[in-house]
Order: C-alpha cells, then sequence, then structure tokens
C-alpha cells in the first residue's frame, strides 16, 4: 500500500515523495499510538492500593526507548531523504517549494520528537478519564470532608509561645481551643484536619472544613451521614469496602456538641518488606495510636486506642484496625488524579521543549540541505568559538545579560549583513556558512532580547526592593513575567513567518555563482 | 524540405539498410517530438515487443508503420526558426589564488549548435563551460542569455552542467530519473512513458534497475544524458563527456549529441570540451581552442577573434618512413611552406593554391611510402603542433 502511495507521490508530488512523508507519517504515527497505548495502560490506578505514590519504574525506561527509536526512525528518515536534493541539482523550484520542504521537515520532526511526550500525556489521561472533571471535584470534596471522621492529624496541640511581662518567651499549654467562638476539648472532632487535594487548592478555593466543621457545630447530623453514605458509595464503585456502615460509622464518631468522645475509625495501610516504608513494621496487634501520630501525642493518649489486626499476602503486610473504612486507597487514588489535573508532565511548558526540540533539528536538517555539509561543519566550529569567546567576555565583565546582549548583536549584525554584502556580492563565497548560522540564530534572537528586558527590569526590581522597600509596579515588567510561556510561543510563529521569506531569499542565493 | 523531411529521409535510408538499432533511437527522437502521449504507448509497445522478439522477422514492418505515421504526425508539424540562446563577449575569469587566468573568450550559441572547446590540459576547457554554467562569474565581460528568466536560480535550472566527476546518484536510477520528470512538471500520465523512452533512446534499457556503482563510467554519463534530456534544458555544457569511453562509444554519444542538439522541434545548444579532436571537429558546428587560456579560433564568425589569413594554407599531418630531407627534396617543388617532425608524425604546409588532391599526386608520382595522412588546414590540430 506504501508503493502505491509513493508511487502516486512520485509523479503527482516529487516533494512528498522524495521527503518520503508517507512511510514516515505511518511508522510514526504508529509508534504514537503504541506509546499512546502503554501510557494509557501504565496510567492505570489501581484503587485497592494504599501505598500511594509509589514511582512508575517503568517510566524512564520507556522514554528511553522512545529516545532511542526517535534516533533510530531520524536515521533512517534522513538515509532516505538524501538520497535526491531538487534544489541542490537546479531542478525546477517554484517560489515557496523550499518553504513548504522546510514545514515538512518541521512536522516530521516533530512527529519524531515526541512519542515521550505521547507517552507521557497518555499515562496522565488515563488518570484524568476515571471520572469527568465535574464529578471528580465533587468526589474530592466528599473525600475531604469524610476524612474527618476517620483516623487523622489534629491541627492544635494546646501549645502556645507567649511573652511575659519581662520579655521572655514562655511555653503555655492548654488542653482546650476555640471554633469560632466556642470551647472545644483538644481531642474534638473540630480540631482534626481533614485530607485535602491539590486540586482543591490549586483550581478553586476550598471550604470543605468550614463546611463540615460547621454542620457539626450547628449538629447536621443528616448532612455528615451523607458525607458517610456518599463516600463509601463512591468506595464501593471500586470495590472497596470498609467494615462499618455509614450508620454504624455516624454511631461510632457523632458525639454532639464536643465531639470528644469517639471511636476512632481507622485507615487500612499497607506496606511491603524491602521497601523503605518501614515506620510501622513492629505493629503489635494491639496498638497505641501515639506511634502513628506523634505530632499529637497528648490528644491521642486522651483520646481512645487503635486496635489493628494484621494480615500477611506475600510481603505485603495488611494493617486492619477494629473498624475501618477505605480511606487510604481512596485518598490516595485519588490525590494521583489530582496531580494529573494540576501539574500534568505535559503542559504548554513541557511541550514548547518539544517544540523547539523539533525546530533545532528541522534546522540542522533543512540548512544541511540547502548549503553544504563543509558549510555546516565550518558553521558549526564557528558558531562554538564564538559561543566560548563571548561566554569569557560575559563572564569576565557584567554576566548573563551582557552574553545575550553579545548575541542578539551578532544575529542582528549577521542578519544585515548578509542582506546588505553577501547577497548581493558576485558569488556565494562564504555565505554559506552565515546561511546556517542564521538559520540556527535567528530562532533565538526574540527569546534573547526577551531575556534581557526581563533581567534589566528584574535588576531594577530587586534594586528597588532592597533600597526603597516598596513594590515595583511597572505594567510592562508584570506583562514580562506573565507571558513567557506566549512569547515562546508566539517566537514560533515568527519563525515561520520569518522562514517564509527566508527560503525564499536562500534559492536566489542559490542561483549565484559559486565563486 | 525543412529540417525534419531531411532527417526523416536519413532514418528511411538506415532502414532501407536494416541498421535497425539507429532507427529505432531515431524513431524514439520523432515520437518525443511528436509530445503525444498515444505515440508514447505505440512506440513503449513496439519497444517491449522488440525486447520479448529480440529476432522477430516483423521488425522491419512494424518499425516502417511507426516511421509513416510519425511521418503523417510531424510532417504538419510547425518548426520555429532557431534562435540565439547565448553570447559572450570579452569573457575573462582571474582566479585570486592562482596566476591562471581565463579569457578574452567570445562565442556564440544558436539553437541546434554543438560548441567544442579543445586544448590541452590545464587551459581554462572546465572554467570556461563553469561560466557560462553561471557556476563561476566573469571577472570582465559577460554572458547573455536570449531567453526569459526571472533569477539566477531559474537560469541554472535552464542551464545544465554535467561536471567531468558527475555525483552519486543515489537508490535505483530508473526512480532518480522518474523524480527527474516529475520535478519538471511532466503529466503524470507522461512521465513513465518519457523516462522510459530515454532511458531506451540512450541504450539503458538493460540498466534501468541497476544502481550507480554498479555501471560503468561510460553508462553513468549516459544516465546523466538522460537526466539532462527530461530536464529539457536551453544549453547543455558537458565536460569530457568522452574521456573514459571506447572509441565506438565515443561516436555513439557524439551521435546522440547531434541527434539531440539537431532535434527540428526540440533544440538545444550544446557546448562541449574534449581532447577527442578530430572526433569533435566532426560533430561540432564551431570549434575553440583553449591556449594558456586564451581563445583560438579556425572559422570565421560574427563574434569571434580570428587569426586567419585571408588565403588559409594546406595543412597535412602524414605517416612515412621516409626522412625528412628526402621528403622535403620532393615536397618542395610543389610549394611545400615548411615540413615539421612531430612525435612521428610530418606536418606539411603547403601554400594556400595547392589542393589535397595536388598533394596525393605527388605521393602518388614519387611512390612515397604513407602510412597515414589526413588534411588538417581545417583542424585545430594544427594549434596543437604548432
Amino acid at each position: 500500500m506504501f508503493d502505491k502511495f509513493q508511487k502516486y507521490l512520485l509523479l503527482h508530488h516529487p516533494l512528498l515523495w522524495n521527503i518520503k512523508i508517507v512511510p514516515l507519517l505511518a511508522v510514526g504515527l504508529a509508534l504514537h499510538v503504541i506509546f499512546f497505548l502503554i501510557g494509557y495502560a501504565g496510567g492505570t490506578i489501581d484503587f485497592t492500593d494504599s501505598l500511594g505514590w509509589h514511582y512508575n519504574s517503568a517510566s524512564p525506561v520507556i522514554v528511553f526507548f522512545s529516545i532511542l527509536l526517535s534516533i533510530l526512525l531520524s536515521i533512517i528518515w534522513l538515509v532516505f531523504y538524501f538520497r535526491n536534493n531538487a534544489y541542490k541539482s537546479f531542478y525546477k523550484q517554484a517560489r515557496l517549494s523550499l518553504f513548504k520542504e522546510w514545514l515538512l521537515i518541521l512536522v516530521i520532526c516533530t512527529i519524531n520528537c515526541t512519542f515521550s511526550a505521547t507517552y507521557l500525556y497518555a499515562d496522565e489521561a488515563r488518570k484524568r478519564n476515571y471520572v469527568n472533571e465535574e464529578e471528580f471535584s465533587r468526589r474530592i470534596d466528599i473525600i475531604s470532608m469524610a476524612s474527618l471522621f476517620a483516623e487523622g492529624g489534629y491541627q492544635d496541640n494546646g501549645t502556645y509561645y507567649e511573652v511575659d511581662k519581662h520579655g521572655n518567651s514562655v511555653t503555655i499549654h492548654r488542653d482546650s481551643f476555640k471554633y469560632h467562638g466556642k470551647k472545644y476539648p483538644l481531642n474534638s472532632l473540630l480540631n482534626k484536619t481533614i485530607n485535602d487535594f491539590t486540586y482543591q487548592s490549586h483550581k478553586k478555593d476550598s471550604l470543605n472544613e468550614v463546611r463540615v466543621k460547621n454542620w457539626l457545630q450547628e449538629n447536621r447530623k443528616d448532612s455528615v451521614r451523607w458525607v458517610m453514605d456518599e463516600f463509601l458509595k463512591i468506595a464501593s464503585t471500586y470495590n472497596l469496602k470498609g467494615n462499618i456502615t455509614a450508620d454504624e460509622w455516624l454511631r461510632l464518631v457523632y458525639n454532639y456538641p464536643e465531639y470528644s468522645d469517639y471511636v476512632t475509625v481507622g485507615r487500612v495501610e499497607k506496606y511491603t518488606e524491602n521497601s523503605t516504608y518501614h515506620l510501622y513494621t513492629d505493629y503489635k496487634e494491639e496498638y497505641p495510636i501515639e506511634t502513628a501520630y506523634n505530632d499529637s501525642l497528648d490528644i491521642a493518649l486522651k483520646s481512645n486506642k487503635l486496635q489493628y489486626t494484621l494480615k500477611k499476602e506475600g510481603n505485603t503486610t495488611y494493617a486492619y484496625p477494629k473498624y475501618y473504612v477505605p480511606l487510604s486507597q481512596m485518598y490516595k487514588s485519588y490525590s494521583k488524579i489530582s496531580s494529573a489535573y494540576v501539574s500534568p508532565d505535559i503542559n504548554p511548558e513541557s511541550l514548547l521543549i518539544y517544540c523547539y526540540f523539533a525546530l533545532i533539528l528541522a534546522m540542522a536538517v533543512f540548512s544541511f540541505r540547502v548549503t553544504s555539509g563543509r558549510s555546516w561543519l565550518i558553521a558549526l566550529v564557528a558558531v562554538g568559538i564564538a559561543g566560548i569567546i563571548t561566554g569569557i567576555f560575559a563572564a569576565v565583565s557584567a554576566g548573563v545579560e551582557f552574553f545575550l546582549i553579545e548575541w542578539v548583536i551578532i544575529i542582528a549584525g549577521l542578519l544585515i549583513y548578509f542582506y546588505n554584502t553577501s547577497y548581493k556580492a558576485l558569488s556565494k563565497g562564504n555565505s554559506g556558512i552565515q546561511l546556517n548560522v542564521l538559520l540556527w540564530l535567528f530562532t533565538w534572537l526574540i527569546p534573547a532580547i526577551y531575556s534581557i528586558l526581563y533581567s534589566i527590569y528584574q535588576s531594577i526590581y530587586y534594586k528597588e526592593n532592597h533600597y526603597i522597600n516598596n513594590s515595583f509596579e511597572n505594567e510592562f515588567f508584570n506583562w514580562l513575567r506573565a507571558n513567557t510561556t506566549l512569547m515562546m510561543y508566539v517566537n514560533l510563529l515568527l519563525v515561520i513567518v520569518y522562514m517564509y521569506f527566508f527560503t525564499q531569499t536562500i534559492r536566489k542565493w542559490k542561483g549565484k555563482p559559486e565563486a | 524540405m525543412n529540417e525534419f523531411e531531411r532527417q526523416y529521409l536519413e532514418v528511411q535510408d538506415l532502414l532501407k539498410f536494416n541498421d535497425y538499432p539507429l532507427v529505432i533511437k531515431r524513431i524514439i527522437d520523432f515520437t518525443l517530438d511528436t509530445a503525444s502521449v498515444p505515440f508514447y504507448i505505440k512506440t513503449n509497445a513496439l519497444l517491449d515487443w522488440i525486447d520479448a522478439n529480440p529476432e522477430g522477422s516483423q521488425l522491419h514492418e512494424k518499425l516502417s508503420a511507426l516511421l509513416q505515421e510519425l511521418y503523417d504526425k510531424l510532417a504538419i508539424k510547425p518548426i520555429a526558426d532557431k534562435k540565439k540562446i547565448l553570447d559572450a563577449e570579452g569573457l575573462k575569469k582571474v582566479y585570486d589564488a592562482s596566476a591562471f587566468a581565463l579569457g578574452p573568450v567570445s562565442l556564440a550559441l544558436s539553437e541546434g549548435d554543438i560548441v567544442g572547446l579543445v586544448g590541452e590540459n590545464g587551459n581554462g576547457k572546465t572554467t570556461l563551460l563553469r561560466v557560462l554554467s553561471g557556476e563561476l562569474y566573469a571577472t570582465s565581460g559577460a554572458v547573455k542569455y536570449h531567453f526569459p528568466y526571472e533569477d539566477l536560480f531559474e537560469l541554472r535550472t535552464k542551464l545544465v552542467y554535467i561536471p567531468q566527476r558527475t555525483e552519486t546518484w543515489r537508490g535505483p536510477m530508473f526512480e532518480n530519473l522518474v523524480f527527474t520528470a516529475s520535478s519538471y512538471g511532466y503529466r503524470p500520465e507522461e512521465i513513465y512513458l518519457i523516462t522510459e523512452l530515454i532511458i531506451a533512446r540512450l541504450g539503458l534499457r538493460k540498466f534501468r534497475k541497476h544502481s550507480w556503482k554498479d555501471l560503468s563510467s561510460g553508462y553513468k554519463m549516459r544516465f546523466e544524458l538522460s537526466r539532462m534530456l527530461l530536464r529539457k534544458p536551453r544549453v547543455l555544457l558537458i565536460d569530457e563527456p568522452l574521456a573514459n569511453l571506447d572509441i565506438l562509444a565515443q561516436q555513439t554519444v557524439l551521435e546522440d549529441f547531434r541527434a539531440i542538439a539537431k532535434s527540428p522541434f526540440r533544440p538545444i545548444g550544446v557546448i562541449l570540451s574534449s581532447q577527442q579532436l578530430y572526433e569533435v571537429e566532426k560533430t561540432s558546428d564551431q570549434v575553440i581552442f583553449l591556449k594558456n587560456g586564451v581563445q583560438k579560433n579556425l572559422y570565421e564568425a560574427e563574434n569571434t577573434v580570428s587569426e586567419e589569413v585571408p588565403l588559409k594554407p594546406l595543412v597535412i599531418e602524414f605517416e612515412s618512413q621516409w626522412t625528412q630531407s628526402s621528403l622535403n627534396d620532393v615536397l618542395i617543388k610543389t610549394g611545400l611552406q615548411s615540413l615539421q617532425f612531430n612525435g612521428g608524425t610530418y606536418i606539411a604546409t603547403f601554400s594556400g593554391e595547392i589542393s589535397v588532391n595536388d598533394f596525393m599526386k605527388i605521393i602518388v608520382a614519387n611512390n612515397i611510402p604513407v602510412t597515414y595522412f589526413r588534411n588538417i588546414s581545417n583542424s585545430t590540430r594544427r594549434f596543437f603542433v604548432s
């Protein structure tokens, strides 16, 4: 089938044939699908797992393989692509033919360089796809609120620091705290913390804790029961069960008005031998709560005791409290989903890295195609040497900004020199080298100018903050700070516009005598 | 009788004497002249038939029938007047790094013309070709191209320069040629047909699937020529096409150049450099001899510098067992101006009134043993020996 496609392209679109777009798209897209499937499979969450934050050890291996495959595919592609070069052989070329060729190279390089992105994206997409975002947001609120009624930490440990009349700091211990003007014992549910998710603080203000504690203060037993019931319902969709019903749970913990006399409902913890998670390995069958919650020792002691039943399955030990709900599993699983929403590996910033990497590669391949191997290599050495020299200058003088200023001058100067002198000269001379450098470095002109402006404004900002200590209100600087990613994307578009014109220059330049 | 009719009669003659390989070549030329897909199909079918029936008894009839059809089609096709393609005036190229300088050279080229560049190694033939092809710029003087072009790139697509050492082709030969044809905007339905015809025209049918490294240098040259044909250039500039070819292949390639250049409907200008003096002279319309970069011309031409005196002397190159003095004694009686001994051969220069036949009469009358002789009055051979 490829053969048929290729034959058709050879007769109708020689450029597409020569650049081997069809086989490359086929192989590239197939690999993307494979990496997507691997990622999607790897993104599966084991909701029964309460260990939670284990590291996906397959991930770096797969990313490594994706890079290896990219290199391999690129080499094979280049071997076939370099077989013919209509431009170098002075075949008839339309005005925009070179521009099209460059765009195609860019597309191919992008496809070739983004296997790992697809893999990482699929992994996170799988996590996000368990429930829709609205339902996810509702569920984590339920989990957060329900966590108040299970084993967990306390906010206030009754220790305060005050300054006495002699000006000394003294430690004061209290056995109560105030919540909304009312006094409660330290071990009251109203002093407990809840488990929250990054998604909540990132995407919206979390009011869950206030909400549930207000219910307690207002003795809204039905609402609390509803939370417990919803929590157990959600857990049951993953086949996770506690050993108590919502009603039993309510009876164990709900004790208006002080909420200090309750039976702790535990979570199920598990740990494996050989893991670094050794904190609990010397569990006894009956285990005082204080070891589990060192930070609230006093409160815990005054409270009740948790009894654990240990069950060993293979090298995994499960610790079952007397009464338990599957909170650990739910919290840890939903935390994974939360981070897939809040801090995905594939985001506009990381995609920029992929885009720019593909662009650098595309420029390297294209510049080699339109000039010669010799001038390509000389340009590489020249840029390297210039980099060292400008680096030394920058190091002995002002620093990074100076280095960037040097390069902005070099790029802009070379562009002017090329159009003003080299392009008008009788022969090509060494302009092939200049062309290579211009193709490689133009991409970085705007980011470099941006960085210079940013550094200048930043230094002013720090100066003012240090010595005058008022906030630096400059709209332009704030705009710069807020729009780095936008600038980099806009720069990509500008490079495409630049290449639209520059490729036409290159075509005309090629016609000039060699010497 | 126009150029096409003259060539048609030539092919009829070839057919009469059963010179089938040549007839087939010329039929392919005519087929390409038709620019018509039905004819491409017919001729390709005939070529396939010949492959399948190498000893086919109906070959003569088939060729004859196709030739007639081609004649009917082409006889009514208008033939454009031959136009001037380029002229160069006082062309000079000085290299910064070396003492060598080319020029001044002046020449003119029209459609259908073949210009031969001859001269010893290192005398500027390649430099001149490269200047004319736009690869080098002229330090002074200029080349004027009499056809439209938008920019230098487009100009160079119309000037095909084939250097002596050509670049390696990668991938199958046929695929390379189809890519060339496709790049040059042939219609998709005619690309394979035309490529097949051109391959057959240059005797490369057997080598279609070969790769570059499996080809001898002679066949590499032919593939370059077939690619050039697909590119429809205005000027073909070719450096030492005869080097590395055996004497038979040289004749064939030169004959191909003639046919390609002189096509009545698709004429192109050819400039070729060579050391094969006689062969090039036989084929070329104009010969430029370069000595230390300076042009020496044999023929009068409007744009060329002539060194000729009004009455041309007769110059004969010959081999004989006689000594120089014995020969001198005999020949001096019939207007001998000079007699040189030059590496095994004698070069005798007579005054302009003496003809070749007069020279032969003296040889016979004096019973002078001669193993070889050649009239080089009109040959740049004179420049090599003087």
